[in-house]
């Protein structure tokens, strides 16, 4: 068993709780108990999932895993006989909460209106679900407490005269949030009540809390609050500064209502430390951030659950007590950490297949951490639900009303089946989303392809569009987006046929025209880049940016081209846009330092490499550039030890190899540390060998002719002739074929093109520098080719393949692509086949551009054949 | 395993109206301003049965 560093944790959690709004306050002052809190602690930003949409994020922090595996796939589920919605109950979570795991160990657990915790789960403790606060009702009716509500039953007396009612707030409590609320007209002022709703609200939570912290008896406990989200729902378009178009009325009425909430909320944590011991480790957490800037959305994109468009992708986390390091940073957090975090902390083992890790960065000892394979596979007692439970549906009532009031869901209306069918494919879309980001692409395809299919909803094409991309489908992608742009044209031809006051109705509190083809043109640009054409791909962003000019992904993507194309000032300008949104992003300091490195501003350089390495240490090219920039800076030790430091991370860097002679032999005559990078040079780097690969039948033998033909050096032996099914030669050379048992032939490529097909590329040796030009053609059109080459023909005709071919090419394919980009000395450059056919001129001066030597670019056109592209899908 | 100690509870002058202060004191916190807000209610109630039942003399 691990070390037990923590004997008791306690979590908090504030939903949407942003560092951009903390800070500036506990600068002022005005979180003296947040301030305190983290002096004596450990902090840090905390990343968010896709979509990020409380129930799913606030289940995958008690949980660890993302919704695929825990269940919980959006606000609302149809009730079990489709006779209705509801919101997400604690019965659909497939897998097993952090309270459920120590209730198998024997720890006692308080859980308070966790998101979903409903209906209460028989734990070791007391669980107070997540619709004990809430009320629709005017005070004075009967104000009952449904079942499930509390576990155990002998709580519930106690804990329901801790709810406060919305309708108890008084002129005390608001002024606060709105200073002038005596010249309100509050009968016409929605938010008021929204505002008292949400006060009263936490104050429930904050009393159930306090009481059975302080009453019961409890190893581990849970508070979630939502009070900071809501009040920014309602109020964040207020918060200072002031946006053009907001009245001068509204906008002082509720400026104030963020920055109170966050006060309120600092106060009430004052309370929970004041009753703790000294032996609990406190943990503050929040689900995502909430835009609270210049990137406010001034509009939001006509979906479901649209208010989550406010959210931002990093929340915050905070760390105190007993096991945590005092006055820290922390960095790289995930919302799928905190599980296994608090299993670490209790020296309990984390499940392998859970998709966070232990934040051990916090830790203040090392400890080792154990595993389990599965826990959702150990047997026992769980303090969980039985299969069987059925909710009551009358429970569920307000917490429903509740979501309609706040926009995440709207009304079932009268056509309760339609509305069912809805949310059933908006929730796998989540879920689709939600793998996406975990790089389970074909995962998220299978889910996205008849969800499309069936609704030719735009978003979910979108979003399948991104996947193809992903999975290097560029002809189903190019495919989807005609499809996308010629629905646009429909949509348009619909609303000009609705007068203006129609089309006003339709758009209200949307930007509709940016909804589509703003995301088409993002993936025309992914890939136009793909395909290596950035002046193409810029083009597209830049109609991006034009529509979404805060968008952090277009930005960063402008970046990457702008670099690609050598435009450093673009590149430069991109990269501090993006930090803009961001200022943690590793890869965007880098950027931009590589964009002032470029521009001879080395200071400013050194600066933004330093910081990448900062939020990401284990970045190799960063240190490799720390050291460019000091060598130019003539600090030559510094940069000598940086380029150490990027070898000893990436020992095949042969740039940092051949720096690292110049400095120690012609700058500071340490002619002995020179001799180690030579030999390695000597032994390991023998020279470059440019590669054409790729699947065969992918266009290879093409690329090898037109190289041929430009003058550069093939290496070829002719032994395999010309046939029908390559007229123009295959280009190929015998010994290639025995690379994965015999390497004696590589001096011979030395300085010349060599064909290699991609599966025998991962048995190349580490000691030379490899220039891959690698072919990429689509699947169907490869299978069909080799078929025909195979003599099946009747195959072809009959569309019959040989079952799963396609899907271990493909398996073979994202292999041999992880081993490229984890090479350090192999470049590669991405060909596309049917773009060779089309676009002759431009994918010539690409691959011309990759091997930086000059070639005749009108012989290597004159071989492109448009009559050899005969197998098309 | 023991229970959570109570510290921290200074002296409070309760407002009838309460205040957010109180709500973050928790359930100690609404308990007080309850107990000040009905009593002071019932005083009310009290007085002004007392003027009405004085106006029927």
């Amino acid at each position: 068993m691990s070390k037990k560093l923590a004997k008791k944790i306690l979590v908090i959690g504030w939903d949407a709780a942003d560092w951009k709004v903390i800070m500036p306050l506990i600068e002022q002052g005005k979180m003296p108990t947040l301030a305190k809190f983290m002096s004596e602690g450990v902090h840090g930003a905390i990343k968010t999932l896709d979509p990020p949409l409380s129930p799913m994020l606030w289940t995958s922090m008690a949980t660890g895993y993302r919704a695929d595996k825990h269940g919980i796939t959006g606000f609302v589920e149809p009730l079990a006989d489709n006779s209705g919605l509801r919101p997400v109950t604690s019965t659909s979570r497939k897998t097993r909460a952090i309270w459920n795991i120590l209730h198998n160990q024997g720890m006692k657990s308080n859980v308070v209106s966790w998101w979903p915790s409903n209906p209460a789960e028989p734990i070791n403790g007391v669980m107070v679900s997540n619709h004990y606060q809430v009320s629709n009702k005017p005070i004075g009716e009967n104000w009952d407490m449904p079942d499930g509500t509390i576990y155990p039953e002998s709580m519930i007396d106690i804990l329901k005269k801790q709810r406060v009612h919305p309708e108890e707030m008084t002129a005390a409590h608001l002024l606060p949030f709105m200073p002038n609320l005596k010249e309100m007209d509050k009968n016409k002022e929605k938010r008021v009540k929204s505002v008292a709703n949400i006060i009263a609200q936490a104050a429930s939570v904050h009393a159930a809390s306090t009481y059975l912290q302080r009453e019961t008896e409890w190893d581990f406990m849970a508070v979630y609050h939502d009070a900071i989200d809501h009040f920014c729902h309602a109020a964040m378009k207020f918060h200072p500064p002031q946006r053009p178009g907001i009245p001068d009325e509204v906008y002082n009425n509720y400026k104030d209502v963020v920055v109170s909430g966050y006060l309120y909320q600092d106060m009430m944590l004052e309370r929970t430390l004041n009753q703790l011991d000294d032996d609990t480790t406190v943990i503050i957490v929040s689900d995502h951030g909430f835009h609270s800037d210049h990137l406010r959305p001034k509009y939001f994109i006509k979906e479901p659950a649209s208010p989550a468009q406010e959210h931002s992708p990093f929340g915050m986390i905070c760390m105190r007590g007993p096991g945590i390091k005092k006055g820290e940073k922390i960095y790289g957090a995930s919302v799928l950490d905190l599980t296994p975090t608090i299993l670490a902390l209790y020296g309990l083992p984390i499940g392998e297949t859970m998709e966070g890790r232990p934040l051990v960065q916090a830790f203040d000892e090392e400890v080792s951490i154990d595993t389990i394979p599965d826990w959702e596979k150990v047997e026992g007692d769980f303090g969980m639900h039985s299969t069987d439970l059925q909710e009551d549906p009358w429970a569920a009532q307000e917490a429903m009303q509740q979501l309609i009031e706040l926009g995440y869901i709207e009304a079932p209306g009268e056509n309760i089946a339609q509305r069912i069918e809805d949310i059933k494919n908006e929730s796998k879309y989540y879920v689709a989303r939600n793998v996406l980001e975990a790089g389970k692409i074909n995962q998220a395809i299978e889910i996205l392809e008849p969800i499309f299919e069936q609704t030719q909803e735009t978003r979910y094409g979108q979003k399948l569009a991104h996947a193809y991309l992903s999975t290097k489908k560029f002809k189903k992608c190019r495919a989807l987006i005609e499809k996308l742009k010629e629905k646009q044209i429909q949509i348009k031809a619909e609303e000009e046929k609705l007068s203006e006051e129609e089309l006003a109705k339709k758009k209200k509190g949307f930007l509709k025209e940016i909804e589509l083809p703003n995301y088409i043109d993002y993936v025309e640009g992914l890939l136009s880049m793909n395909l290596n054409r950035p002046k193409k791909a810029l083009k597209s962003f830049m109609k991006v940016a034009e529509k979404a000019p805060n968008s952090l992904s277009v930005a960063l993507n402008i970046g990457k081209v702008s670099l690609m194309s050598q435009n450093w000032t673009a590149a430069q300008d991109s990269f501090i846009k993006v930090l803009a949104i961001d200022e943690s992003n590793s890869f965007a300091h880098h950027g931009l330092g590589v964009a002032f490195l470029r521009q001879n501003k080395l200071e400013e350089a050194l600066g933004e490499f330093l910081t990448a390495t900062e939020f990401d240490y284990f970045y190799p090219k960063a240190h490799y550039h720390i050291g460019e920039t000091l060598a130019k800076l003539e600090k030559n030790e510094e940069a000598a030890q940086a380029f150490e430091l990027a070898i000893s991370m990436s020992p095949g860097m042969t740039k940092a190899h051949k720096w690292l002679i110049d400095i120690y032999k012609n700058r500071l005559n340490e002619s002995e540390k020179a001799v180690t990078h030579e030999n390695f040079i000597k032994e390991k780097i023998k020279g470059e060998i440019v590669i054409v690969s790729g699947l065969p039948r992918s266009g290879t033998s093409m690329m090898m002719q037109i190289l041929d033909k430009g003058g550069y050096d093939v290496l070829t032996d002719k032994v395999r002739e010309s046939d029908t099914n390559n007229p123009k030669g295959y280009y190929e050379f015998e010994p290639v074929k025995k690379l994965m048992v015999d390497k004696s032939w590589l001096p011979e490529a030395e300085g010349k093109v060599v064909k290699i097909i991609a599966q025998l590329l991962p048995f190349l040796p580490s000691n030379y520098d490899y220039k891959i030009i690698f072919m990429r053609r689509e699947m169907s059109e490869v299978l069909k080719s080799q078929q025909i080459m195979l003599g099946k023909e009747g195959d072809v005709k009959s569309k019959v393949f040989p079952t799963g071919l396609n899907d271990a090419f493909q398996k073979q394919l994202v292999k041999v692509e992880n081993w490229i980009d984890s090479q350090p000395n192999v470049e590669m450059l991405s060909v596309d086949y049917s773009n060779v056919i089309a676009n002759a001129e431009e994918e010539i001066d690409n691959v011309i551009s990759f091997l930086a030597k000059p070639g005749k670019k009108n012989e290597m056109i004159k071989v492109v054949d448009k009559k050899l592209y005969r197998n098309r899908s | 395993m023991k229970k959570q100690k109570q510290t921290g509870v200074k002296e409070y002058k309760i407002p009838v109206l309460g205040s957010l202060g109180l709500l973050a004191l928790g359930d100690v916190g609404l308990k007080m301003w309850r107990e000040k807000r009905d009593a002071e209610e019932a005083k009310e109630k009290k007085e002004s049965e007392n003027s009405n039942s004085k106006g029927d003399e």
